[in-house]
């Protein structure tokens, strides 16, 4: 490694000094303990916006200091760039392919023409007619509460009507009975 | 970003076309990332398992996940990228977990040693900025060379070097040790 930083001095102190330094940067990085930095994963789409490089400063700093803290958080960034470096060359199954679109159905069809001209009639969506078609229910439920009143009301009046012909009948019938001559 | 999706509006309002050609699209991209997590941990045949509960995800909850993407922060491959290498993790954790049951772990390996006194290491905040450290954890604790830092840092590796570089300046200073 060396060679690669063009300092010996560099490459050999490097490991030393970092492995002197790095339980107090691990500390400092702990949840709770440094701002910004916590176990828990940023959301997916801060971590795609570093690997595209369009963070802010000071999100790039909160996701690096993630990565650093968390070997895990290092592991799954590394992978990511390395796939996203080469790329997806090969297709992916088809029984993936139908499996995962099967996960979405088509929605019930419903009568195009029918919709079409109930949009039309008023030119309102379908949800403007949900009041219309309430106000229409409560009528008709009042129209059959009061047409079952007044039957009822009839009914009974007629009934009592006929009871009463007939006591009076039955009255005059006693009244007329020729047996209470014999009386 | 340039390149795009066009059509997730629809597939967020549960088009069934737009779904399909979604996933006619991005199937490859999920897939590549889960197998290749996967592929090195032995677990290859469980790829397109992985992927599928990708999918699953994706259009979970009316599309929640789907919902949240902004186009303007990042790729809709990378984003996918993240979240299929996530859920490849996730998978190879429980995968882990449940591959040793407490039960068949001998008592020796569970046996709680007292706890040493650490040596307290104190580093003040702010003496090594996050990509500094990182750099560091890259080249020393990972072992990576150069390049492959660079590219995971989206930078050249010049700029790897010189962060290195500013980063021992910083600890020798602190350790109070002498400069090159």
């Amino acid at each position: 490694m060396s060679e690669e930083f063009g300092n010996a001095k560099d490459a050999s102190d490097g490991a030393r000094l970092w492995a002197r330094a790095r339980p107090g940067w691990r500390a400092l990085a702990s949840p709770g303990e440094a701002p910004g930095v916590s176990g828990e994963a940023p959301d997916p789409l801060i971590l795609a916006a570093y690997l595209d490089g369009t963070l802010d400063l000071a999100e790039r700093e909160r996701v690096e200091a993630w990565m650093a803290a968390f070997p895990e958080a290092l592991e799954l960034m590394t992978a990511a760039r390395e796939t996203l470096g080469e790329g997806s060359r090969e297709p992916s199954p088809e029984s993936l392919i139908l499996r995962a679109q099967g996960l979405v159905r088509a929605p019930l069809r419903e009568p195009a023409g029918l919709r079409a001209w109930l949009r039309g009639l008023a030119g309102l969506e379908i949800q403007a007619w949900r009041p219309l078609a309430w106000a229409g229910v409560t009528a008709v439920l009042l129209v059959v509460s009061a047409g079952g009143f007044e039957l009822g009301r009839l009914g009974t009046e007629r009934l009592v009507s006929v009871q009463s012909a007939t006591l009076g009948d039955d009255l005059a019938l006693g009244l007329d009975d020729p047996a209470d001559d014999f009386l | 970003m340039s390149e795009q999706f066009d059509g997730l509006d629809r597939l967020i309002a549960g088009e069934k076309a737009a779904w399909d050609r979604f996933v006619t699209r991005f199937a490859p991209v999920i897939f590549a990332a889960v197998r290749r997590k996967l592929g090195p941990a032995g677990r290859g045949e469980d790829a397109e398992d992985v992927a599928q509960d990708v999918f699953i995800r994706l259009c979970a909850r009316d599309f929640r996940l789907i919902r949240n993407y902004d186009a303007d922060r990042a790729k809709l491959s990378t984003w996918l990228t993240v979240i299929a290498h996530s859920a490849a993790i996730d998978h190879l954790r429980r995968q882990k977990a449940r591959a040793q049951p407490l039960e068949s772990v001998p008592e020796r390996y569970l046996a709680v040693d007292p706890p040493k006194d650490p040596v307290k290491v104190v580093i003040p905040p702010g003496l090594l900025s996050p990509r500094q450290a990182l750099v560091l954890e890259m080249l020393y604790q990972r072992e990576m060379e150069v390049a492959e830092a660079a590219q995971v840092l989206g930078v050249n590796p010049q700029t790897v070097r010189s962060t290195h570089h500013k980063a021992l300046v910083k600890l020798r200073a602190h350790f109070r040790e002498p400069e090159d």
